[in-house]
Protein backbone atom coordinates (compact mmCIF):
# COMPACT_ATOMS: atom_id res chain seq x y z
CA UNK A 1 0.00 0.00 0.00
CA UNK A 2 1.24 3.46 -0.57
CA UNK A 3 1.52 5.45 2.11
CA UNK A 4 3.10 9.12 2.54
CA UNK A 5 5.89 7.52 3.96
CA UNK A 6 6.94 5.43 1.06
CA UNK A 7 5.99 7.44 -1.57
CA UNK A 8 8.30 10.20 0.34
CA UNK A 9 10.62 7.93 0.75
CA UNK A 10 10.96 7.11 -3.00
CA UNK A 11 11.07 10.75 -3.70
CA UNK A 12 13.56 11.27 -0.97
CA UNK A 13 15.91 8.01 -2.92
CA UNK A 14 15.47 9.75 -6.24
CA UNK A 15 16.42 13.55 -4.64
CA UNK A 16 19.74 12.27 -2.77
CA UNK A 17 20.42 10.12 -5.93
CA UNK A 18 20.29 13.37 -8.17
CA UNK A 19 22.60 14.94 -5.72
CA UNK A 20 25.12 11.80 -5.04
CA UNK A 21 25.21 12.27 -9.29
CA UNK A 22 25.87 15.94 -9.11
CA UNK A 23 28.89 15.36 -6.32
CA UNK A 24 30.26 12.62 -9.06
CA UNK A 25 30.03 14.73 -12.07
CA UNK A 26 32.06 18.02 -10.21
CA UNK A 27 35.18 15.04 -10.52
CA UNK A 28 36.54 16.52 -7.23
CA UNK A 29 38.56 13.57 -5.53
CA UNK A 30 37.90 14.50 -1.84
CA UNK A 31 33.78 14.59 -2.16
CA UNK A 32 33.56 10.79 -3.49
CA UNK A 33 33.65 9.70 -0.02
CA UNK A 34 30.46 12.32 0.50
CA UNK A 35 28.83 11.14 -2.86
CA UNK A 36 28.60 7.05 -1.68
CA UNK A 37 27.88 8.13 2.21
CA UNK A 38 24.42 10.48 0.93
CA UNK A 39 23.31 7.53 -0.62
CA UNK A 40 23.01 5.33 2.70
CA UNK A 41 19.90 3.83 4.09
CA UNK A 42 20.36 6.33 7.26
CA UNK A 43 20.18 9.31 5.41
CA UNK A 44 17.79 8.47 3.26
CA UNK A 45 15.54 7.77 5.88
CA UNK A 46 16.72 10.80 8.05
CA UNK A 47 15.29 12.53 5.17
CA UNK A 48 12.39 10.93 4.51
CA UNK A 49 11.39 11.66 8.41
CA UNK A 50 11.82 15.55 7.46
CA UNK A 51 9.74 15.59 4.69
CA UNK A 52 7.13 13.67 6.53
CA UNK A 53 7.54 16.28 9.26
CA UNK A 54 7.45 19.27 7.13
CA UNK A 55 4.64 18.35 5.01
CA UNK A 56 2.18 16.95 7.51
CA UNK A 57 2.76 20.34 10.14
CA UNK A 58 2.26 22.67 6.94
CA UNK A 59 -0.74 20.55 5.73
CA UNK A 60 -2.22 21.40 9.17
CA UNK A 61 -1.18 24.58 9.95
CA UNK A 62 -3.19 25.40 6.73
CA UNK A 63 -6.03 23.86 8.17
CA UNK A 64 -5.47 25.92 11.63
CA UNK A 65 -5.60 28.97 9.53
CA UNK A 66 -8.90 27.24 7.66
CA UNK A 67 -10.89 26.90 11.19
CA UNK A 68 -9.98 30.94 12.29
CA UNK A 69 -11.45 32.16 8.88
CA UNK A 70 -13.84 29.74 9.22
CA UNK A 71 -14.74 30.68 12.88
CA UNK A 72 -14.78 34.67 11.52
CA UNK A 73 -16.57 34.17 8.88
CA UNK A 74 -19.46 32.05 10.04
CA UNK A 75 -20.05 33.96 13.25
CA UNK A 76 -20.04 36.93 11.30
CA UNK A 77 -23.10 35.37 9.23
CA UNK A 78 -24.63 34.08 12.82
CA UNK A 79 -24.57 37.49 13.93
CA UNK A 80 -25.40 39.30 10.70
CA UNK A 81 -22.59 40.95 9.91
CA UNK A 82 -19.92 40.09 7.32
CA UNK A 83 -17.08 39.03 8.97
CA UNK A 84 -13.73 39.66 7.38
CA UNK A 85 -12.74 41.60 4.06
CA UNK A 86 -9.71 41.28 3.17
CA UNK A 87 -8.72 39.17 0.27
CA UNK A 88 -10.81 36.39 -1.51
CA UNK A 89 -13.32 36.10 1.03
CA UNK A 90 -11.69 37.25 3.65
CA UNK A 91 -9.18 34.62 3.80
CA UNK A 92 -6.03 36.66 3.47
CA UNK A 93 -6.87 38.54 6.79
CA UNK A 94 -5.58 35.56 9.20
CA UNK A 95 -2.17 36.26 7.03
CA UNK A 96 -2.42 39.26 8.08
CA UNK A 97 -2.43 38.99 11.41
CA UNK A 98 -0.24 36.77 11.24
CA UNK A 99 2.42 39.13 9.76
CA UNK A 100 1.11 41.98 12.70
CA UNK A 101 2.14 39.66 15.29
CA UNK A 102 5.51 38.55 13.60
CA UNK A 103 6.37 42.28 13.43
CA UNK A 104 5.61 43.37 17.53
CA UNK A 105 8.76 42.94 20.18
CA UNK A 106 8.65 40.04 22.65
CA UNK A 107 8.26 41.55 25.90
CA UNK A 108 8.82 39.64 29.08
CA UNK A 109 7.20 41.47 32.29
CA UNK A 110 9.85 42.49 34.64
CA UNK A 111 8.73 41.14 37.43
CA UNK A 112 7.53 37.80 35.80
CA UNK A 113 9.75 34.66 36.10
CA UNK A 114 11.55 34.59 33.51
CA UNK A 115 12.24 31.27 33.13
CA UNK A 116 9.09 29.44 33.34
CA UNK A 117 7.37 32.24 31.23
CA UNK A 118 8.90 31.37 28.40
CA UNK A 119 8.86 27.16 29.22
CA UNK A 120 5.29 27.50 29.75
CA UNK A 121 4.55 29.29 26.40
CA UNK A 122 7.07 26.48 24.99
CA UNK A 123 5.27 23.44 26.98
CA UNK A 124 1.57 24.76 25.33
CA UNK A 125 2.88 25.40 21.83
CA UNK A 126 4.76 22.17 21.40
CA UNK A 127 2.35 19.57 22.65
CA UNK A 128 -0.23 21.44 20.27
CA UNK A 129 1.99 21.07 17.11
CA UNK A 130 2.95 17.59 18.76
CA UNK A 131 -0.55 16.25 18.79
CA UNK A 132 -0.85 16.72 15.34
CA UNK A 133 1.31 14.24 14.32
CA UNK A 134 -0.66 11.61 16.47
CA UNK A 135 -3.62 11.69 14.24
CA UNK A 136 -3.89 10.26 10.62
CA UNK A 137 -6.17 11.60 8.14
CA UNK A 138 -6.48 8.44 6.41
CA UNK A 139 -4.77 4.71 6.20
CA UNK A 140 -2.28 6.11 3.91
CA UNK A 141 -2.16 9.66 5.15
CA UNK A 142 -0.01 9.21 8.25
CA UNK A 143 2.67 9.96 10.61
CA UNK A 144 2.95 7.33 13.09
CA UNK A 145 0.48 4.76 13.53
CA UNK A 146 1.58 3.14 16.41
CA UNK A 147 -0.73 0.57 18.60
CA UNK A 148 -1.42 2.90 21.19
CA UNK A 149 -1.88 6.05 19.35
CA UNK A 150 -5.54 7.18 20.97
CA UNK A 151 -3.62 6.67 24.34
CA UNK A 152 -0.67 8.92 23.36
CA UNK A 153 -2.30 11.41 21.69
CA UNK A 154 -4.70 12.13 25.23
CA UNK A 155 -1.15 11.92 27.16
CA UNK A 156 0.24 14.74 25.24
CA UNK A 157 -3.02 16.14 25.99
CA UNK A 158 -2.99 16.25 29.20
CA UNK A 159 0.57 18.06 29.87
CA UNK A 160 -1.94 21.16 28.99
CA UNK A 161 -3.06 22.11 32.60
CA UNK A 162 0.25 22.45 33.69
CA UNK A 163 1.50 24.50 31.28
CA UNK A 164 -1.41 26.52 31.60
CA UNK A 165 -1.16 26.61 35.39
CA UNK A 166 2.59 27.74 35.44
CA UNK A 167 2.06 30.27 32.84
CA UNK A 168 -0.48 31.93 34.35
CA UNK A 169 2.00 31.55 37.80
CA UNK A 170 5.12 32.83 36.37
CA UNK A 171 3.07 35.81 34.46
CA UNK A 172 3.28 37.51 38.18
CA UNK A 173 -0.18 38.79 37.56
CA UNK A 174 -3.08 38.45 39.56
CA UNK A 175 -5.66 38.55 36.34
CA UNK A 176 -3.44 35.78 34.43
CA UNK A 177 -3.34 33.68 37.66
CA UNK A 178 -7.14 33.89 38.29
CA UNK A 179 -7.20 32.59 34.70
CA UNK A 180 -4.40 29.68 35.15
CA UNK A 181 -6.40 28.39 37.77
CA UNK A 182 -9.90 28.56 36.13
CA UNK A 183 -8.39 26.59 32.86
CA UNK A 184 -6.54 23.76 34.80
CA UNK A 185 -10.05 23.40 36.95
CA UNK A 186 -11.69 23.42 33.89
CA UNK A 187 -9.48 21.11 32.03
CA UNK A 188 -9.09 18.60 34.74
CA UNK A 189 -12.72 18.33 35.60
CA UNK A 190 -13.74 17.81 31.86
CA UNK A 191 -10.89 15.35 31.23
CA UNK A 192 -12.25 12.65 33.28
CA UNK A 193 -15.78 12.08 31.49
CA UNK A 194 -13.87 12.61 28.15
CA UNK A 195 -11.50 9.32 29.39
CA UNK A 196 -14.45 7.56 30.59
CA UNK A 197 -16.07 8.33 26.75
CA UNK A 198 -12.60 7.10 25.17
CA UNK A 199 -12.75 4.04 27.26
CA UNK A 200 -16.28 3.19 26.38
CA UNK A 201 -15.46 3.17 22.48
CA UNK A 202 -12.37 1.39 23.32
CA UNK A 203 -14.42 -1.74 25.05
CA UNK A 204 -16.30 -1.58 21.51
CA UNK A 205 -13.73 -1.72 19.25
CA UNK A 206 -11.11 -3.48 20.55
CA UNK A 207 -8.19 -1.18 19.54
CA UNK A 208 -6.17 1.70 20.59
CA UNK A 209 -5.29 2.93 17.26
CA UNK A 210 -6.92 5.34 14.94
CA UNK A 211 -6.90 3.08 12.26
CA UNK A 212 -8.22 -0.01 14.31
CA UNK A 213 -11.11 2.17 15.36
CA UNK A 214 -12.08 3.32 11.74
CA UNK A 215 -11.97 -0.12 10.77
CA UNK A 216 -13.93 -1.52 13.22
CA UNK A 217 -16.44 1.26 12.46
CA UNK A 218 -16.17 0.59 8.51
CA UNK A 219 -17.04 -3.06 9.33
CA UNK A 220 -20.13 -2.53 11.92
CA UNK A 221 -21.53 0.68 12.13
CA UNK A 222 -20.58 4.27 12.96
CA UNK A 223 -20.40 4.51 17.00
CA UNK A 224 -22.42 7.66 17.11
CA UNK A 225 -25.82 5.29 16.41
CA UNK A 226 -25.22 2.58 19.40
CA UNK A 227 -23.09 5.45 21.97
CA UNK A 228 -24.99 8.64 20.99
CA UNK A 229 -25.04 9.27 24.89
CA UNK A 230 -21.32 9.24 25.16
CA UNK A 231 -21.13 11.48 21.79
CA UNK A 232 -23.03 14.07 23.41
CA UNK A 233 -20.96 13.85 26.40
CA UNK A 234 -17.48 13.94 24.47
CA UNK A 235 -19.04 16.85 22.00
CA UNK A 236 -19.45 19.03 25.65
CA UNK A 237 -16.47 17.92 27.05
CA UNK A 238 -14.59 18.98 23.88
CA UNK A 239 -15.83 22.59 23.68
CA UNK A 240 -14.28 22.61 27.73
CA UNK A 241 -11.35 20.85 26.58
CA UNK A 242 -10.63 23.65 23.62
CA UNK A 243 -11.57 26.57 26.20
CA UNK A 244 -14.17 28.07 23.32
CA UNK A 245 -17.53 29.83 24.58
CA UNK A 246 -19.85 28.51 26.69
CA UNK A 247 -16.29 27.64 28.17
CA UNK A 248 -13.91 30.57 27.91
CA UNK A 249 -14.23 31.39 31.36
CA UNK A 250 -10.43 31.06 31.91
CA UNK A 251 -10.26 34.19 29.69
CA UNK A 252 -13.43 35.82 30.02
CA UNK A 253 -12.43 39.45 28.34
CA UNK A 254 -14.56 41.47 30.53
CA UNK A 255 -13.39 40.26 33.60
CA UNK A 256 -9.91 38.60 33.50
CA UNK A 257 -8.47 40.66 30.20
CA UNK A 258 -6.98 38.00 28.73
CA UNK A 259 -6.82 35.24 31.39
CA UNK A 260 -3.73 33.29 31.55
CA UNK A 261 -2.33 34.78 27.95
CA UNK A 262 -2.38 38.10 29.11
CA UNK A 263 1.27 38.56 29.81
CA UNK A 264 2.31 37.11 26.26
CA UNK A 265 3.14 39.15 23.71
CA UNK A 266 3.99 40.07 19.87
CA UNK A 267 4.16 36.01 17.67
CA UNK A 268 4.44 34.19 20.83
CA UNK A 269 0.72 35.10 21.63
CA UNK A 270 0.14 34.24 17.52
CA UNK A 271 1.58 31.08 18.26
CA UNK A 272 -0.53 30.67 21.66
CA UNK A 273 -3.75 31.28 19.82
CA UNK A 274 -2.53 29.11 16.70
CA UNK A 275 -2.16 26.69 19.22
CA UNK A 276 -5.52 27.05 20.98
CA UNK A 277 -7.37 26.51 17.41
CA UNK A 278 -4.96 23.65 16.75
CA UNK A 279 -6.42 21.90 20.01
CA UNK A 280 -9.84 22.50 18.60
CA UNK A 281 -9.33 20.99 15.52
CA UNK A 282 -7.64 18.01 17.69
CA UNK A 283 -10.86 17.59 19.11
CA UNK A 284 -12.79 17.88 16.10
CA UNK A 285 -10.83 15.24 14.81
CA UNK A 286 -11.33 13.02 17.74
CA UNK A 287 -15.01 13.07 17.76
CA UNK A 288 -14.84 12.54 13.45
CA UNK A 289 -12.83 9.61 14.37
CA UNK A 290 -14.41 7.89 17.29
CA UNK A 291 -18.00 8.75 16.03
CA UNK A 292 -18.64 9.34 13.09
CA UNK A 293 -16.79 6.95 11.43
CA UNK A 294 -13.27 8.92 10.16
CA UNK A 295 -12.32 8.63 6.49
CA UNK A 296 -15.45 6.08 6.30
CA UNK A 297 -17.62 7.43 2.72
CA UNK A 298 -18.58 6.15 -0.26
CA UNK A 299 -16.05 5.78 -2.94
CA UNK A 300 -16.47 8.23 -5.18
CA UNK A 301 -14.20 11.02 -3.08
CA UNK A 302 -10.55 10.16 -1.51
CA UNK A 303 -10.89 9.31 2.21
CA UNK A 304 -8.88 12.06 3.12
CA UNK A 305 -11.65 14.37 2.31
CA UNK A 306 -14.32 12.74 3.76
CA UNK A 307 -12.48 12.92 7.05
CA UNK A 308 -12.47 16.93 6.53
CA UNK A 309 -15.76 17.21 5.43
CA UNK A 310 -16.86 15.62 8.89
CA UNK A 311 -14.33 17.43 10.60
CA UNK A 312 -15.09 21.05 9.44
CA UNK A 313 -19.01 19.91 9.75
CA UNK A 314 -18.36 18.67 13.18
CA UNK A 315 -16.04 22.36 14.13
CA UNK A 316 -19.24 24.50 12.38
CA UNK A 317 -21.27 22.87 15.50
CA UNK A 318 -18.68 24.14 17.68
CA UNK A 319 -19.05 27.55 16.26
CA UNK A 320 -23.25 27.31 16.36
CA UNK A 321 -22.20 26.32 19.98
CA UNK A 322 -20.32 29.71 20.37
CA UNK A 323 -22.88 31.89 19.04
CA UNK A 324 -25.70 30.65 20.81
CA UNK A 325 -24.65 29.91 24.21
CA UNK A 326 -23.71 32.43 27.08
CA UNK A 327 -20.48 31.79 29.22
CA UNK A 328 -20.97 29.39 32.52
CA UNK A 329 -19.72 30.45 35.71
CA UNK A 330 -17.31 28.54 37.57
CA UNK A 331 -19.61 26.64 39.99
CA UNK A 332 -21.95 25.84 37.29
CA UNK A 333 -18.97 24.37 35.50
CA UNK A 334 -17.49 22.51 38.28
CA UNK A 335 -21.45 21.20 38.67
CA UNK A 336 -21.54 20.24 35.02
CA UNK A 337 -18.52 18.30 34.74
CA UNK A 338 -18.72 16.12 37.76
CA UNK A 339 -22.52 15.57 38.06
CA UNK A 340 -24.07 15.88 34.97
CA UNK A 341 -21.12 14.76 32.50
CA UNK A 342 -19.64 11.99 34.34
CA UNK A 343 -22.57 10.19 35.26
CA UNK A 344 -23.71 9.97 31.64
CA UNK A 345 -20.14 9.07 30.54
CA UNK A 346 -20.69 5.78 33.38
CA UNK A 347 -23.76 5.40 31.53
CA UNK A 348 -22.56 5.20 28.46
CA UNK A 349 -19.62 3.03 29.40
CA UNK A 350 -22.50 0.59 30.96
CA UNK A 351 -24.13 0.63 27.78
CA UNK A 352 -20.97 -0.13 25.92
CA UNK A 353 -20.32 -2.92 28.05
CA UNK A 354 -23.81 -4.49 27.74
CA UNK A 355 -23.89 -4.20 23.79
CA UNK A 356 -20.56 -6.08 23.91
CA UNK A 357 -21.03 -8.88 26.71
CA UNK A 358 -24.29 -9.65 24.30
CA UNK A 359 -22.42 -9.72 21.19
CA UNK A 360 -24.70 -7.28 19.30
CA UNK A 361 -21.88 -6.37 17.20
CA UNK B 1 29.38 1.45 24.44
CA UNK B 2 26.58 1.26 22.61
CA UNK B 3 24.19 4.28 21.47
CA UNK B 4 21.37 3.06 23.48
CA UNK B 5 24.10 2.73 26.50
CA UNK B 6 24.77 6.39 25.97
CA UNK B 7 21.17 7.81 25.48
CA UNK B 8 20.48 5.79 28.90
CA UNK B 9 23.00 7.29 30.85
CA UNK B 10 22.15 11.11 29.57
CA UNK B 11 18.55 10.19 30.68
CA UNK B 12 18.81 8.52 33.57
CA UNK B 13 21.61 11.48 35.07
CA UNK B 14 18.87 14.13 33.69
CA UNK B 15 16.50 12.33 35.93
CA UNK B 16 18.44 12.54 39.08
CA UNK B 17 19.44 15.70 38.64
CA UNK B 18 16.04 16.92 38.52
CA UNK B 19 15.19 14.75 41.77
CA UNK B 20 18.21 17.08 43.45
CA UNK B 21 16.90 20.24 41.96
CA UNK B 22 13.31 19.37 43.55
CA UNK B 23 15.09 19.12 47.03
CA UNK B 24 17.49 22.17 45.99
CA UNK B 25 15.15 24.52 44.64
CA UNK B 26 14.50 27.45 46.97
CA UNK B 27 11.34 28.55 44.40
CA UNK B 28 8.55 25.54 45.62
CA UNK B 29 6.83 26.17 42.33
CA UNK B 30 10.07 25.55 40.26
CA UNK B 31 10.39 22.15 42.56
CA UNK B 32 6.98 21.46 41.30
CA UNK B 33 8.34 21.70 37.76
CA UNK B 34 11.10 19.74 37.99
CA UNK B 35 9.38 17.16 39.82
CA UNK B 36 7.25 17.01 36.04
CA UNK B 37 10.87 16.77 34.40
CA UNK B 38 11.74 14.03 36.89
CA UNK B 39 8.50 11.91 36.22
CA UNK B 40 9.23 12.66 32.67
CA UNK B 41 13.07 10.99 32.65
CA UNK B 42 11.36 7.91 34.99
CA UNK B 43 8.68 7.54 32.13
CA UNK B 44 11.85 7.71 29.17
CA UNK B 45 13.58 5.19 30.94
CA UNK B 46 10.28 2.60 31.34
CA UNK B 47 11.08 3.65 27.28
CA UNK B 48 13.81 2.03 27.80
CA UNK B 49 12.44 -1.04 29.15
CA UNK B 50 10.06 -1.72 25.89
CA UNK B 51 7.22 -0.74 28.36
CA UNK B 52 5.52 1.84 26.11
CA UNK B 53 2.06 1.53 27.68
CA UNK B 54 3.47 1.98 31.26
CA UNK B 55 5.25 5.11 29.46
CA UNK B 56 2.41 6.78 28.40
CA UNK B 57 0.15 5.78 31.74
CA UNK B 58 3.17 7.50 33.78
CA UNK B 59 2.50 11.09 31.36
CA UNK B 60 -1.00 10.71 31.62
CA UNK B 61 -1.33 10.18 35.34
CA UNK B 62 1.77 11.89 37.03
CA UNK B 63 2.59 14.82 35.04
CA UNK B 64 -0.85 15.58 33.73
CA UNK B 65 -3.00 15.05 36.87
CA UNK B 66 -0.53 14.32 40.03
CA UNK B 67 1.89 17.70 39.99
CA UNK B 68 -1.87 19.20 38.16
CA UNK B 69 -2.96 18.54 42.02
CA UNK B 70 0.42 19.62 43.57
CA UNK B 71 0.41 22.89 42.21
CA UNK B 72 -3.06 23.13 43.36
CA UNK B 73 -2.34 22.35 46.41
CA UNK B 74 0.29 24.81 46.65
CA UNK B 75 -1.66 27.97 45.26
CA UNK B 76 -4.65 27.43 47.11
CA UNK B 77 -2.71 27.18 50.41
CA UNK B 78 -0.70 30.32 51.69
CA UNK B 79 3.01 30.10 51.00
CA UNK B 80 3.53 32.29 54.04
CA UNK B 81 1.69 31.50 57.24
CA UNK B 82 3.13 34.03 59.44
CA UNK B 83 3.00 37.65 58.61
CA UNK B 84 0.34 39.90 57.36
CA UNK B 85 -2.52 39.15 55.26
CA UNK B 86 -1.20 41.24 52.40
CA UNK B 87 -1.24 39.24 48.85
CA UNK B 88 1.94 40.94 47.53
CA UNK B 89 5.35 40.49 48.78
CA UNK B 90 7.18 43.34 49.78
CA UNK B 91 10.69 42.45 48.71
CA UNK B 92 10.08 41.53 45.38
CA UNK B 93 6.42 43.11 44.58
CA UNK B 94 5.40 39.94 43.26
CA UNK B 95 1.80 38.58 43.70
CA UNK B 96 1.79 35.53 46.24
CA UNK B 97 0.13 32.38 44.81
Amino acid sequence: METLYTVLQSLSEWLLGVIAWLIDWTRLGFLSGIADWVETEPVVTFLTTLLVAAIYFITLFMFGLCFIWMERKFMGRFMDRRGTQVGVLGFFQNFADGIKTMLKEHIIPKAADKGLFEMASFAIIATSAMLLGCIPLSPQFYVINVDLALLLGIAIFSFAPFGILIGGWSSNNKFSLIGGMRAAAQLIALEIPILMVVVSVVVMTGSLSFIGIVGWQQDNIWLAFPLFIGLITFFVAAIGESERVPFDLPEAEAELVEGWQTEYGGFRWGLIMLSDYLRAYIMCALVTMLFLGGWDGPDFVWAEIWYLAKTFIVFFFFIWVRVAMVRIRTDQILTLGWRRLLPLSIVNLLIAIALKTAEVF
Amino acid sequence: MDLTTVFFLIFSGLTVGCAIMVVVSKDIVRSVVFLAATFIGVGIIYMFLNAEYLFLIQILVYVGAINVLILFGIMLTRRRMVGDDSCQDEESGRWLP
